[in-house]
C-alpha cells in the first residue's frame, strides 16, 4: 500500500473511510489535525506478556551447558539461525534473521534488574514503572507524557485497557482499540469539554472519569474508522497470563497508518500475550515467535527511513533448566530486541552466564533503565534522570 | 444479570476475578459453569472448604496446567499462583515453599468427559513435604495449613475491600469467613468515605445499567468487549485490572455509545418533569452530580438523551 499523506488521510475520513479501511484489512484510521518536527522520532514498544523463554529465542547453542539444561529444547544446527558469537536465532524468527543481517537489529542480552522477581504481575509492574525497588502509579512512558505536556496524542495504545506504562501523575495516554471513535449523534466536542471540566477537590477516580472526555474531544479528531471483527477465538489460545488485545499484526497496521499519515503521537504500546508456556513449550513459543517476526519483520519494511525505533520486552526470561513437562518455569533476566535502521544492530550487553547462577535463573548484566535511558534519550529526546527517579545508566550501542 | 441475589451474585464475580480462569484455555463449557458453582456453594463461607474445593477445581487444573504436574515433572505454575494471587499474596512465602506446594499438587488429572478431577497414585508424588513452617501430605492439608496462615485472611479482606470499598488499605475487619469480612467492610467508618473513589468494572457497569432500567441483558455483550470485560474470559490468572485503567479515552466514548442504546430501550416517562435532573440521580443512585454534570443535565430536555449522557457521566462511572 502506498503512503497515506495526511491530506488524502483527511479525505478518506469522510463516510468513504470504513470501507477504504476495510478493503485494505486496516480496521482503524488515524489521522492528526497536528503537524509533527519531521525529524522527530517514533518509539514502538512491544510488550511480550507472559514471560518470553529468551533462553530459546536467542540460543546459546555453542554453550555445552545449554544443552545439558535444556536437552529436550534443542532445535537442530541446519535448523538454527546463526548470529556469530555461539548464538542463533530460533527458527521461527526468520524475519528478525534477515534484519540482523542487515545490521537493523540490535539484541541486547541479560536485561535485568536487582533483586528479581518471579511473579508475572510483579515483574511486569516492575517494567511498567520501571521502579524495580518499589513499584508505584506511574508507568515510565506515563512519567514522559507528563514532562511532554500531557496531550493524550503522544502515547498511544491499542488495547481498550490502559497499559499501566503509559498511566502518568497529571495525564495518561490514549487507547484506541478497533472499535470506533466517531462521536455518537448529538455528543459534539463541546458537549465532551463540559462533561470534561475539572471541579476542583473532587476524588481522584471521578477526576480521572472527567478528564477522559476532554482527552476524548482531543484524541478523536485524530481517528476514524470500521469496527473490528469478532472473531477471537481465531487468535492463540490463551495461557494463563496473556495480553486481552488485536492481533500484534493489526496493531502495528494500525500503527504503521498513523505513522505514514505523519501524526503528533511519538509513543505506540502495542503487545502479544500468551508467552507462559509452563507445559510443551518448544513448538508453542515457535508458532508465537512466528507470529511475532511475521508481525515485526512486515512492519520494520514498510518503516524503513520513518525514524522507528521498536523495542520488545517480556516481564522475565525463564528458568535455564527446562521442567519436566517440556516447559519452562519463571525466571529473570532476557534479551531485549531493539529494531530500527537508525540504531547500530547486532550483539550487544555481556551475555549471562549459563553455569554461575542465582537460584537456578540467569544473573543479569544490563539494567533494563539503562535501556529505557537510551529509548528516551535518544528516541524521545527527553532527560532519562527525570524520568528514570534519577538513574545515570545508558545503554551505548556504539560502544 | 436476571438474578435476584444479587449480593450473592456480585460475590461469585468477586471470586471468578479472583481465582481468574478463562475459558479460552480451559475450552469446557462445562468445566466453567463446575467452577462458578463452586463460587456460588462456598464463595460466602469461610475461606478454608473453598480453598480445598478450589484446589481440586477441574477448570483450575486444567488452566494453571496442574495437568502437567507430576512426581516425575513438576510443574510448579499452579502452586505459585494459588499462594501469590488466590491466598497470601507476594512475600508471604518462599520459593522453596512454591517448589513444595507443586509436589503436594502432583498427580491430579481431569477427565473432560465426566469433567472430574482425580488424584492418579502413580503421577502423585505422596511423601510428606515441608512448607510455609508446616508439613502437609495430601491437598486437603496443603489447603488448610495455607488458610491457617497469618496472611491468608488480611489478604483476602484486602482484595474484597479493593473490590468493594475503595482504593487504599483496607480497615481492620475481623471474621473467618466471607459473609463476615464483607459486613465488616460495609460498616467500617472508612467505607462511607470511599464515595466517588471506586471505579466501577465494565460488568458492574453494564449489569447496574440493565437492573436499574429494567431491562434484559440481550445486546450488552459487545459493549462488554468494547471496555475490555467479558465474564469468563479475563485477561490473565491476575483477573481485571481494577481502578483508573478502566478510565480511557476508548471506554468513555464507549458508554457515551452504550448509554444511547440503553436508553433507547427504556422507560423514560419519569424523566420529562422539572425535577427530570434529581429524578435521573436516583434512578441511577448516583449520589449526586457535581456542578459540571449538572449544568450539562439541566441544559439536556430530551429524556432519552438525558439518561444516556447521565449513564455516561463522570459521576456514574464510578461507585
Amino acid at each position: 500500500m502506498d503512503t497515506i499523506t495526511r491530506r488524502r488521510f483527511l479525505i478518506a475520513s469522510g463516510v468513504t473511510a470504513a470501507a477504504a479501511a476495510s478493503a485494505v484489512g486496516v480496521r482503524e484510521i488515524l489521522a492528526t489535525a497536528g503537524d509533527r518536527d519531521p525529524q522527530a522520532k517514533t518509539l514502538v514498544l512491544v510488550t511480550l506478556y507472559g514471560g518470553n523463554d529468551g533462553l530459546n529465542t536467542v540460543i546459546p547453542y555453542a554453550d555445552p551447558a545449554y544443552a545439558a539444561a535444556r536437552p529436550d529444547f534443542a532445535y537442530s544446527a541446519d535448523e538454527l539461525l546463526d548470529l556469530g558469537e555461539g548464538e542463533a536465532l530460533n527458527p521461527g524468527l526468520p524475519g528478525l534473521h534477515k534484519l540482523f543481517g542487515e545490521k537493523r537489529l540490535a539484541i541486547v542480552r541479560g536485561v535485568g534488574y536487582p533483586k528479581p522477581n518471579r511473579s508475572h504481575f510483579q515483574s511486569m509492574d516492575i517494567w511498567q514503572t520501571a521502579q524495580p525497588d518499589r513499584p508505584g502509579t506511574t508507568g515510565w512512558l506515563g512519567r514522559w507524557l507528563d514532562t511532554a505536556g500531557g496531550d493524550p496524542r503522544l502515547a498511544i495504545s491499542f488495547e481498550p485497557v490502559l497499559p499501566p506504562l503509559l498511566a502518568g501523575a497529571r495525564s495518561a495516554g490514549a487507547t484506541v482499540p478497533g472499535g470506533e471513535l466517531k462521536l455518537p449523534a448529538g455528543v459534539t466536542p463541546e458537549l465532551l469539554t463540559r462533561m470534561g471540566a475539572p471541579v476542583a477537590g473532587e476524588p481522584a477516580a471521578l477526576a480521572r472519569a472527567a478528564a477522559c472526555f476532554g482527552d476524548l474531544s482531543r484524541v478523536r479528531d485524530l481517528v476514524s474508522n470500521a469496527p473490528i471483527a469478532e472473531d477471537d477465538d481465531a487468535d492463540a489460545p490463551a495461557t494463563a497470563t496473556g495480553g486481552a488485545a488485536p492481533p500484534l499484526d493489526q496493531q502495528l497496521a494500525l500503527v504503521a497508518r498513523c505513522i505514514e499519515a505523519n501524526v503528533a503521537t511519538r509513543v505506540y504500546s502495542v503487545s502479544l500475550g500468551g508467552f507462559d508456556l509452563h507445559a510443551d513449550g518448544k513448538d508453542a513459543q515457535k508458532s508465537l515467535l512466528a507470529k511475532l517476526d511475521k508481525a515485526l519483520a512486515a512492519f520494520a519494511e514498510r518503516m524503513a527511513g520513518k525514524g522507528v525505533v521498536v523495542a520488545v520486552y517480556s516481564e522475565f526470561g525463564r528458568r535455564v533448566r527446562a521442567n519436566a513437562s517440556d516447559g519452562t518455569d519463571h525466571g529473570t533476566a532476557s534479551n531485549v530486541f531493539l529494531i530500527s535502521d537508525s540504531i547500530e544492530g547486532g550483539l550487544h550487553g555481556e551475555p549471562p552466564s549459563l553455569t554461575d547462577l542465582d537460584d537456578g535463573d540467569l544473573k543479569f548484566t544490563t539494567d533494563f533503565r539503562d535501556v529505557y535511558a537510551m529509548l528516551l534519550a535518544d528516541v524521545l529526546e527527553a532527560d532519562p534522570g527525570q524520568i528514570l527517579d534519577g538513574w545515570r545508566g545508558r545503554l551505548d550501542l556504539a560502544g | 444479570m436476571v438474578a435476584d441475589e444479587t449480593a450473592a451474585e456480585k460475590l461469585t464475580f468477586f471470586w471468578h476475578g479472583h481465582w481468574a480462569t478463562s475459558v479460552q484455555k480451559v475450552r469446557s463449557a462445562h468445566l466453567m459453569l463446575g467452577q462458578q458453582q463452586t463460587f456460588r456453594r462456598y464463595g460466602a463461607g469461610p475461606t478454608g472448604p473453598l480453598v480445598r474445593a478450589m484446589l481440586r477445581d477441574p477448570a483450575l487444573i486444567v488452566w494453571l496446567d496442574g495437568q502437567k504436574n507430576t512426581r516425575k515433572a513438576p510443574n510448579e505454575n499452579l502452586s505459585r499462583e494459588v499462594m501469590e494471587l488466590f491466598t497470601l499474596g507476594v512475600g508471604e512465602y518462599t520459593e522453596a515453599d512454591v517448589k513444595a506446594g507443586a509436589r503436594v499438587l502432583t498427580g491430579w488429572q481431569v477427565d473432560r468427559a465426566t469433567g472430574q478431577a482425580r488424584l492418579v497414585p502413580r503421577r502423585h508424588d505422596d511423601q510428606a513435604v515441608a512448607l510455609l513452617g508446616g508439613k502437609v501430605d495430601d491437598v486437603d492439608s496443603y489447603a488448610d495449613l495455607i488458610v491457617g496462615q497469618s496472611a491468608h485472611l488480611p489478604f483476602i479482606l484486602g482484595r474484597l475491600w479493593a473490590r468493594y470499598g475503595g482504593p487504599g488499605q483496607a480497615p481492620a475487619v475481623s471474621g473467618r469467613d466471607t459473609t463476615t469480612l464483607l459486613k465488616g467492610i460495609c460498616t467500617a467508618p472508612a467505607f462511607a468515605a470511599t464515595a466517588g473513589t471506586l471505579v466501577k468494572q465494565p460488568v458492574e457497569w453494564v449489569v447496574g445499567a440493565v437492573r436499574q432500567l429494567g431491562l434484559k441483558p440481550d445486546g450488552t455483550e459487545p459493549f462488554l468487549k468494547a471496555l475490555g470485560q467479558v465474564p469468563l474470559r479475563p485477561p490473565s490468572v491476575g483477573g481485571w485490572p481494577e481502578g483508573a485503567a478502566w478510565l480511557t479515552t476508548s471506554s468513555t466514548l464507549t458508554r457515551l455509545r452504550a448509554g444511547q442504546k440503553l436508553a433507547a430501550k427504556a422507560d423514560v416517562n419519569g424523566l420529562a418533569g422539572a425535577d427530570r435532573v434529581e429524578a435521573l440521580a436516583d434512578l441511577l443512585a448516583v449520589d449526586g452530580w457535581s456542578d459540571r454534570t449538572n449544568a450539562v443535565l439541566t441544559a439536556t430536555k430530551d429524556p432519552r438523551r438525558l439518561l444516556a449522557l447521565g449513564l455516561a457521566s463522570p459521576e456514574y462511572a464510578v461507585h
